[in-house]
């Protein structure tokens, strides 16, 4: 299953290296906007793992968006990008459940990696939900859910 | 938050009762405030290196914040310096405030034309010039000038003679204004642009003081020369950077005198041809700042010319060199008229691994009287190769040196006269391209394959129609995502480049110009197809360049799955404005201390003022320490060694006997304690045997001419504290300054070394350098050098191991001492080494 990001940033530079390098360096999916606004819109109508995103921008800022997805429950965990020398606001983002911040500027490898670990969480995430929502049955339908489940994987 | 400041004056006061007069102190903390701002701008400077490597992601304000922060430090350390050393150092800041306007003139994107001669000698260029003179023209100073290549004499006509030319004839408004409102996508609206402005151009007088400046150079290259012919070229500012511009001016060639001025005149006009025009639009450079500087060059009777790629550009890691090669002069292959000879040859041992002839039916000549002039080879000769294997060798040798001197695989253009003799004409950052390992493989078995032919010139795979182009008509009808087939890369191809999925050229080898911009659009590219007609127009195919094969229909998935890596991303506007301020702010010409050059005037860049700064900050110290000699200031160092050391100890007083002796065990400054416990460890030796009578005499002749000595370098000095040192050694024939920093905080510590001089012959005391070069490279320090100066540092490190750093280094100045009279040859020099490094067990 493919996986996606959702990328946002005003500055249209770095949008098209983070894009350049997720396209080319990884073997995820991205979707890019610099309009911030459109977010809400755009995770109503697609299905993203991360939420990359600049945290100061018009519109929606990162810590804007970080909070319609806590508030909205959303499966989506967000990376913040911060400006050079704004550890404080990064420290912040992370109180309130930012899955990583990585300050600029930052190595290429940097974004790969927390990217990677990002999605691996992802996997997990889906895992588990999957894993409790069987545990909720009763055990005869958890059962069924349970081998269609292990022929499925196995057939892969 | 000054950290110098800080742990002296909270010593002093601690100590309360030190000795030292006011005056010195004062001195002191001015040089303790250069030595951190020095620090923190050198940390910015590397940070600012590091971040132009094409690894990083940054933007606008990062280099904003950067900027401030130099800019800052710049200051506190001239004005510290000039509280130090006085007056004479208030040059320094009109220096800096020249280099600062010239950064944030490049920060707001205004292009300065720096004010210079009207013409300069390629005897006195070099790639520092390359703002004055274009990078064509500086580079072939810096190889003639700095390595000793065989490059063809000339002169350039600077930018500021294009600005004064355009400024006497009013012209750059009206340039602007024509082109306010230019459609870069319609070829036809350019040619028309492109016309008016020629027009224009042509039309315009070259000033008298400006022609006359350009024959009187013309006449002294000529004058000694019995080919009065020249090559008339540009040199655009801008040019051969980031961007390759490549082919986008002209040149004019065999040009004599009586054309001399109308020449300039064209290669001028050539800026605004209307795929130049395109392509500098395209990559939103603005036309204003893209000065055209000339060259002017004593045009080579070439009996062959080509190109060399110092790495293989759609395969960089395959550790070989490709050379393209034709009959005559050079413009037939970079304008993609004929298929050049091609070789391969390793980059180990210069041995042709694979040496294909292309069946060549012209060539460019030279006439005597002026101009060029095409001719037919002979059938029989069309299938010989250009070059022999002597020659390739003798080329490739050249081009590694080139390459090895940039750092960076190279793009070369080159000539052989009709005495054999190789002349470099051109050397420009080479572009290259990964292939990628791909994410998952496309089955392509079940794929009808309509071509499979020709050499891949830019990786990677594009689906699209065939449109076949045979020249400039209708290129603007060309739709997008087409696949280009063109008989030859001819230059007006540019233009739509950007929108094509793939390009494809029966003639015409990797290395011509319209390729390499290709390679800069990264259009999976593949020349010399035979067979283009197989492909029919408007039919969909899908081309994968990076096997040279074609394929009926569309395969989906394979254009990114043969996607090539991004090495480049100079279509990022913070990275080229990084690019471009680093030169002024990175690298260092001030070098030798002792050189005449090491001045005020000559420091070009940030390194060069904070390099500068430095040094005079040490030498003004120890002055001031040397100034108060007939007082009670300085003890004197007491050691088995027989070298008179006088100390300032700035924080620290110490009973002494009335000699004012003290040892090294009761030393506080631990910087100078674990490096003199080196020097004792290894105790003073005897200098070793110098091998021949003409050593000695050397070393006779060096001492009797180095008396006139400044004082301080006479003695040994050392001033320092608790946690740092820096000592001015004098030794033997050598002197060195050794300069550290031993706080709990690595990020604070550093070792500095700078070595100089010596008494045996130059090519020993490189010798010496060399080795020294090598043992401390080992020891984990950063070198360099230039002739027989040295420098070195090393710095972030934890107590521990600074202490063996320290240590060692005392160790190796006493193994080095005076052995530059016996490093004979280079097997002597491997001998002490290997010995050197036992001894202070690093093997």
């Amino acid at each position: 299953m493919t996986q996606n990001i959702l990328a946002i940033d005003d500055e249209p530079d770095l949008l098209r290296l983070l894009e350049r390098i997720i396209r080319e360096k990884t073997p995820y999916q991205i979707s890019v906007t610099g309009n911030s606004l459109e977010v809400p819109i755009l995770l109503e109508k697609n299905e993203f793992d991360i939420i990359i995103t600049d945290l100061k921008m018009p519109g929606m800022d990162g810590l804007d968006i970080l909070k319609y997805v806590r508030d909205n429950k959303r499966f989506e965990q967000v990376i913040i990008i911060t400006a050079f020398g704004s550890l404080e606001t990064a420290m912040e983002a992370l109180s309130k459940g930012v899955f990583d911040y990585i300050t600029k500027p930052f190595k290429k490898e940097q974004i790969i990696f927390t990217v990677d670990r990002a999605m691996r969480y992802q996997n997990n995430a889906r895992e588990s939900q999957k894993f409790s929502e069987i545990f909720k049955m009763p055990l005869d339908d958890a059962v069924e859910a349970f081998k269609t489940e292990y022929y499925k994987r196995k057939s892969v | 938050m000054n950290f110098f400041h800080n742990i002296f004056n909270k010593s002093i006061k601690e100590e309360v009762v030190t000795q030292q007069p006011s005056v010195l102190i004062e001195k002191f903390n001015s040089f303790s405030s250069v030595l951190e701002s020095n620090n923190q701008a050198l940390k910015i400077l590397s940070d600012i290196e590091e971040k132009t490597t094409g690894e990083f992601i940054y933007d606008i304000n990062y280099i904003n914040i950067s900027v401030e922060n130099l800019n800052n430090n710049l200051v506190n350390l001239i004005d510290n310096l000039i509280a130090l050393g006085g007056k004479e150092y208030e040059s320094l800041r009109e220096k800096f405030n020249n280099i600062q306007k010239e950064i944030l003139n490049e920060l707001t994107e205004k292009a300065v034309i720096p004010k210079d001669e009207f013409t300069i000698p390629f005897s006195q260029l070099d790639k520092n010039k390359a703002s004055s003179v274009g990078s064509k023209n500086a580079q072939l100073g810096e190889l003639r000038n700095k390595l000793n290549i065989p490059v063809p004499d000339g002169f350039a006509v600077s930018a500021w003679a294009y600005k004064y030319f355009l400024d006497s004839n009013d012209l750059q408004n009206k340039i602007t204004n024509i082109l306010k409102n230019v459609n870069i996508e319609n070829y036809h609206g350019l040619e028309i642009i492109s016309d008016n402005i020629t027009t224009l151009i042509l039309n315009s007088p070259v000033p008298e003081a400006l022609s006359q400046k350009i024959i009187e150079n013309y006449d002294y290259l000529t004058a000694c020369n019995q080919n009065k012919l020249v090559s008339v070229r540009s040199s655009a500012i801008g040019e051969d950077t980031k961007l390759s511009f490549a082919g986008q001016y002209s040149t004019c060639l065999g040009v004599k005198k009586e054309n001399l001025i109308e020449s300039y005149l064209k290669v001028i006009a050539s800026k605004f041809s209307p795929k130049a025009i395109y392509y500098y639009l395209s990559h939103e450079h603005i036309e204003s700042g893209l000065a055209m500087s000339v060259g002017c060059v004593s045009m080579v009777n070439a009996r062959s010319s080509g190109v060399i790629y110092t790495s293989n550009p759609v395969n960089p890691d395959d550790n070989t060199i490709l050379i393209n090669s034709i009959n005559g002069l050079g413009k037939l292959l970079v304008d993609g008229s004929i298929t050049p000879d091609q070789f391969i040859v390793s980059k180990s041992n210069y041995e042709i691994i694979d040496a294909i002839p292309a069946y060549k039916e012209k060539k460019l000549i030279l006439i005597k009287d002026a101009g060029v002039s095409i001719r037919e080879i002979p059938e029989a000769n069309r299938n010989e190769l250009s070059v022999n294997k002597d020659e390739i060798r003798k080329l490739a040798e050249l081009a590694l040196k080139i390459e090895e001197h940039y750092c960076c695989p190279q793009d070369i253009e080159w000539a052989i006269d009709e005495n054999n003799n190789p002349h470099i004409l051109q050397t420009r950052p080479l572009k290259v391209i990964r292939s990628r390992i791909s994410k998952e493989s496309i089955d392509t078995t079940n794929f009808t394959i309509i071509l499979k032919s020709g050499m891949s010139a830019c990786p990677g795979a594009g689906i699209g129609s065939v449109n076949h182009v045979k020249n400039t008509n209708g290129l603007e009808s060309v739709p997008d995502s087409a696949v280009i087939i063109a008989e030859h890369p001819f230059p007006g191809l540019i233009t739509v480049l950007s929108r094509a999925s793939a390009l494809i050229t029966k003639v015409g080898g990797v290395a011509s110009h319209l390729i390499t911009i290709a390679r800069e659009y990264r259009i999976p590219t593949i020349v010399g197809v035979n067979e283009i007609e197989k492909l029919k127009n408007d039919t969909l195919v899908t081309v994968d360049a990076s096997n040279c094969i074609i394929y009926d229909g569309s395969i989906p998935g394979l254009a990114d799955s043969l996607k090539p890596e991004n090495d480049f991303d100079d279509d990022v506007a913070p990275f080229n404005i990084l690019e471009r301020i680093s030169r002024k702010i990175v690298p260092i010409n001030l070098t030798d201390s002792h050189s005449h050059d090491f001045t005020i005037e000559n420091c070009k860049t940030i390194h060069d003022i904070l390099r500068f700064a430095h040094q005079k900050a040490i030498e003004e110290m120890f002055s001031s320490a040397n100034n108060l000699k007939g007082e009670t200031i300085p003890y004197h160092l007491k050691s088995e060694i027989p070298l008179p050391v006088d100390i300032i100890s700035i924080d620290e007083s110490y009973h002494t006997d009335k000699k004012r002796k003290i040892s090294n065990n009761n030393i506080h400054s631990l910087p100078f304690k674990y490096f003199w416990e080196g020097i004792e460890d290894i105790g003073w030796t005897m200098p070793p045997a110098a091998p021949d009578m003409k050593s000695f005499m050397t070393v006779m002749a060096t001492d009797l001419t180095t008396q006139k000595r400044t004082g301080f370098t006479e003695k040994s000095y050392v001033i320092f504290s608790k946690e740092y040192m820096v000592l001015s050694l004098r030794m033997g024939y050598h002197f060195s300054t050794i300069e550290a920093m031993f706080t709990e905080i690595p990020n604070k510590n550093f070792i500095k070394l700078i070595f100089k001089e010596g008494g045996a012959s130059f090519e020993r005391r490189l010798r010496r350098v060399r080795l020294l070069e090598s043992i401390l490279t080992k020891m984990g320090f950063e070198c360099r050098s230039k002739g027989d100066a040295f420098e070195s540092e090393i710095s972030y490190l934890q107590n521990d191991l600074l202490q063996n750093k320290l240590f060692a280094l005392g160790q190796l100045t006493m193994l080095t001492k005076q052995l530059d009279m016996a490093l004979s040859n280079d097997y002597e020099m491997e001998t002490y080494k290997n010995e050197i490094l036992e001894k202070i067990k690093m093997t």
